[in-house]
């Protein structure tokens, strides 16, 4: 299914559906339910989709439900805890998803796959948001103040949670550091040590949004040619 | 990948591959600057008047990042009431039906 066939929710839609996978949540409380929940939202949205993933817990987030905010905050903890997160799909290197289409293709459609299946790796949310943003991917790249808006709910609704405020950082400062499997480029782990410096500082969700926004190359010589690895 | 010649991930080939071709260097700089009566079309659809629409220049996840949600709610009331029947429904179900049967009932919510 392409993102592009569907059309944007409406309010009335992402309430709705926001409404059923908080009751979804708290039909058991057995934790590895509520992830498998997650999961299985994901997986049947598909790698397009998954933003809408994104947006079904950005509605969370700006609800003033904070039963609602702790259900999912601690099923990402679990995740966390686990190694496990619920996470979409980004090509690395620009690589283009393979076209749906029946018609003819254009040579074009295949730029990045000249020697096999497009190099990807599931991201979490925050990860997803920060590589979406940052790197050449198979989407457009996202917007600053899109960036911004949704990292930032997205914060408030993991601080919902002690082990995702404790977990989510560490992991990200531990992902900034691996520059060795080639998934972020310099300047995503830039991005992901800052957001994780200020998260674990316990700056607002807005300040760390921010902070991810201001990180920049700081050891890098103005007359050096940077390549974007 | 080098980036030599354009850092502006925005201005990347799978990009303008969408665009198959029907675009001017003109027309990108227009798109940037986001003026003229492009924009307020865009603005009219960010506001959900036209909620099948897509706003030019930008990719479909980040216009449903961008959807309202709560708009017209109060501060304070909006809340998730949660659907009681179908949380017991749920909750009498064996774990793995369940949250299969989540799945189906969240995304048939959003269509």
């Amino acid at each position: 299914m392409n993102a592009h066939s569907h059309p944007v929710p409406t309010p009335t839609e992402l309430r709705a559906a926001a409404d059923r996978l908080v009751s979804a949540l708290a039909a058991h409380s057995d934790p590895e339910y509520r992830l498998t929940v997650l999961k299985r939202l994901v997986r049947r949205l598909g790698e397009d989709r998954y933003p809408l993933f994104l947006r079904l817990l950005g509605v969370v987030a700006e609800s003033d439900d904070a039963r609602a905010q702790r259900l999912l905050a601690e099923t990402f903890g679990t995740a966390l805890r686990r190694m496990d997160m619920p996470g979409g799909a980004l090509s690395s290197w620009g690589a283009a998803r393979l076209p749906d289409s029946t018609g003819p293709l254009d040579a074009s459609a295949f730029s990045g796959r000249f020697f096999g299946a497009t190099p990807q790796r599931l991201l979490g949310p925050v990860e997803y948001l920060t590589v979406w943003h940052l790197q050449r991917t198979q989407r457009t790249a996202l917007g600053a103040a899109t960036f911004r808006t949704a990292l930032s709910r997205m914060i408030a609704l993991l601080n919902r949670s002690d082990d995702a405020r404790a977990l989510y950082p560490q992991k990200l400062a531990a992902d900034a550091q691996n520059e060795l499997e080639g998934a972020y480029t310099r300047a995503t782990r830039e991005r992901l040590a800052a957001i994780a410096a200020a998260w674990k500082a316990g700056r607002s969700p807005d300040e760390v949004a921010q902070a991810a926004l201001d990180a920049q190359a700081t050891d890098t010589p103005a007359h050096w040619v940077v390549r974007d690895l | 990948m080098s980036t030599i010649g354009s850092s502006d991930p925005h201005l990347n080939r799978v990009g303008l591959d969408r665009l198959d071709g029907q675009v001017s260097l003109e027309e990108l700089r227009g798109r940037d600057q986001g003026t003229g009566a492009g924009q307020a079309t865009g603005l009219e659809q960010l506001r959900g008047t036209a909620p099948d629409a897509r706003t030019p220049g930008t990719d479909a996840g980040e216009d449903v990042l961008n959807a309202a949600a709560w708009d017209g709610v109060p501060d304070g009331l909006r809340m998730l009431a949660g659907d009681q029947g179908f949380e017991a429904q749920l909750g009498a179900m064996e774990l793995s039906s369940a949250a299969d049967s989540a799945a189906d009932a969240i995304l048939s919510a959003i269509g």
